[in-house]
């Protein structure tokens, strides 16, 4: 199988692996908490 | 190397200097004590700490460090990409960045020094951080900085030039950081962040573009054959696969630039103090998306056309990057620097772009170089002055509250920082950058965590002798078995008469490594004993006979 030409997959995995945490990044910040803890825990 | 438009770039870098001492200024007006010189809390919002602690993570060590290992070692440094942004950014700003912001401010710490000195009521704590900070990180601002000058000398062809050039940066930073504190630091980085993306995007497109395409320039990148690469250890399978297991040059790959960097970036403290500008939690979400989309951009374009430089160096000169700049007479930081000169030339515009590229990289610099600035002129002239002060006037605890002395402090460092440069042997960015952030993380990382999330009191006998060994195991490891690290001071070479004391793979392995999990069984053996003594006594061991 091949990704773009690149067949190894632990390199596909790096790709794969940036792009999901930019998409849970903008997840996170999106659906930003509703209630922010106390500054005095 | 030649060919950049020096009234182009000339002119870029006259507007760039105004509207960095403009933020330098407007830092400046909104400083009026120290707490707002340390952290400037009042002044961040979500985009400006994104911005500044992706322009502040990621220098020029990243861009032309890495991405000359990168073009050297192949994709496997996407990797890196990958820890950058997971470890890095994901869970650094969710794990780590609300709890240090919210026991930073209950504790009304200022530096991370600070921070660590205050959860265990350690003064020798603070003071082993600060002086920690004030001893490794010029090494690492100074490679950062040398890194800087030398590719806008190279490039721009005034070689000749290097000492003003030198000189000029350094004071431009330290004029804006000694004035402007903080808010100075991140407003310009945003500002350079910003550069830095436009200037990457360009180098991307243009890069498959003259390529053929992203599929064609893979292939081509994967058609290439492994024997003829120059630069690599034994193992090595080819740019676009990771080399075999256990080989060396699996382990100076994984192990330095994946390990050292991945997981060193926890315990940067110009990054923590990040989150202690944050008002709020939700600010720290927030800063994600900028943050997130800012570092992919720039570490993923180039650790991607690292490898694919060689692709078009052996589609124009039938050589790959290592051979090519070698026979230059210039090292591995340059491979970047040269591949985007030759691939703008003939472009429409390229004159500019390669403007553009190189005042990216100058803003990279300088993002970073003015943060660890600010975060050593801290460590000298809050931590330990106020330390030195408690013990002079004979008082347990009262934070320094003056401006002058950190302004002083940085603008000391900075020369100091200068010096550093001429001292320091070539092609040295990004192993100066794993070398820092190896030691702090072997020797914080694991007081760190355990200081943020302890119920009750912190362990601080666990969190000295944990702090000892991460230092202690990291320095013998560094100078005396792996072969990269022991160029810094040759102290074996002194005493044994050999680089390194032992051969074969273990001399590429990285010393954080071995000496993280010492840290962290040290750390985890005294909490488990003091847990064992301290444990309430039961009914038939207290006083029944």
């Amino acid at each position: 199988m091949s990704f773009f030409g690149l067949t190894d997959p632990w390199i596909v995995g790096s790709y794969v692996g940036c792009i999901l945490t930019v998409v849970l990044c903008c997840i996170v910040g999106i659906k930003v908490r509703k209630s922010d803890k106390g500054d005095g825990e | 190397m030649s060919g950049v438009s020096l009234p182009i770039f000339a002119a870029m870098l006259a507007v760039f200097a105004a509207v960095t001492i403009l933020l330098g200024y407007y830092g400046y007006r909104n400083t009026k004590d120290n707490s707002e010189f340390l952290l400037g809390r009042n002044k961040t919002n979500p985009l400006i700490i994104g911005l500044s602690y992706g322009a502040t993570f990621l220098s020029a060590s990243a861009v032309i460090g890495f991405g000359g290992q990168a073009a050297t070692h192949g994709l496997t440094l996407m990797w890196l990409c990958f820890l950058n942004l997971f470890v890095g950014l994901f869970v650094a700003f969710l794990v780590f960045g609300p709890r240090t912001r919210r026991v930073g401010k209950r504790l009304g710490a200022s530096t991370f020094a600070d921070l660590l000195g205050k959860i265990y009521s350690s003064r020798g704590i603070r003071t082993f951080t600060a002086v920690l900070i004030i001893v490794m990180m010029p090494i690492y601002c100074a490679a950062v900085l040398k890194g800087g000058v030398n590719s806008v000398a190279v490039i721009t062809g005034l070689t000749e030039y290097y000492d003003i050039i030198l000189v000029v940066m350094a004071a431009i930073v330290g004029i804006y950081v000694v004035y402007g504190g903080i808010i100075a630091v991140m407003y310009n980085d945003a500002l350079q962040a910003g550069i830095m993306f436009a200037g990457m995007v360009v180098i991307l497109l243009v890069t498959f573009i003259s390529l053929g395409g992203v599929t064609d320039a893979f292939e081509a990148l994967s058609a290439l054959e492994p024997s003829r690469a120059e630069g690599v250890l034994d193992g090595f399978t080819g740019w676009t696969s990771v080399a075999e297991f256990g080989s060396e040059e699996w382990m100076l790959v994984v192990t330095t630039f994946l390990m050292g960097v991945g997981l060193g970036v926890l315990t940067q403290p110009q990054l923590i103090v990040r989150f202690m500008s944050a008002k709020d939690d939700r600010m720290l979400d927030r800063s994600l998306i900028v943050g997130s989309i800012f570092m992919f951009v720039i570490v993923g374009t180039a650790y991607t056309i690292g490898p694919l430089s060689n692709v078009f160096f052996d589609q124009r000169v039938g050589q790959l990057s290592f051979e090519y700049v070698s026979g230059l007479g210039l090292g591995t930081d340059f491979i970047i620097p040269q591949y985007i000169l030759e691939v703008f030339d003939g472009v429409l515009g390229g004159d500019f772009f390669v403007c553009l590229f190189l005042l990216s990289l100058v803003c990279a610099s300088v993002s970073t170089i003015s943060a660890l600035m600010h975060t050593i002129g801290a460590a000298g002239g809050y931590d330990l002055y106020t330390i030195y002060k408690n013990r002079r006037e004979k008082r347990s605890s009262a934070d320094s509250t003056n401006v002058r002395i950190n302004r002083i402090c940085t603008a000391v460092m900075m020369v100091l920082v200068v010096v550093y440069c001429y001292v320091m042997p070539k092609d040295i960015i990004a192993k100066a950058t794993s070398l820092f952030m190896g030691i702090t993380a072997a020797a914080l990382l694991p007081a760190f965590v355990h200081g943020l999330y302890a119920k009750g009191v912190p362990d601080k006998t666990a969190a000295v002798l944990s702090i000892a060994a991460g230092t202690v195991s990291y320095l013998f490891w560094a100078l005396f078995v792996n072969s990269s690290s022991s160029v810094f001071l040759p102290v074996c070479r002194m005493l044994t008469g050999r680089a390194v004391l032992f051969d074969g793979p273990v001399q590429s392995c990285d010393a954080l490594i071995v000496s993280l999990p010492l840290s962290a069984a040290v750390f985890l053996a005294v909490l488990a004993v003091n847990m064992y003594r301290r444990r309430p006594a039961s009914p038939e061991t207290s006083g029944g006979r």
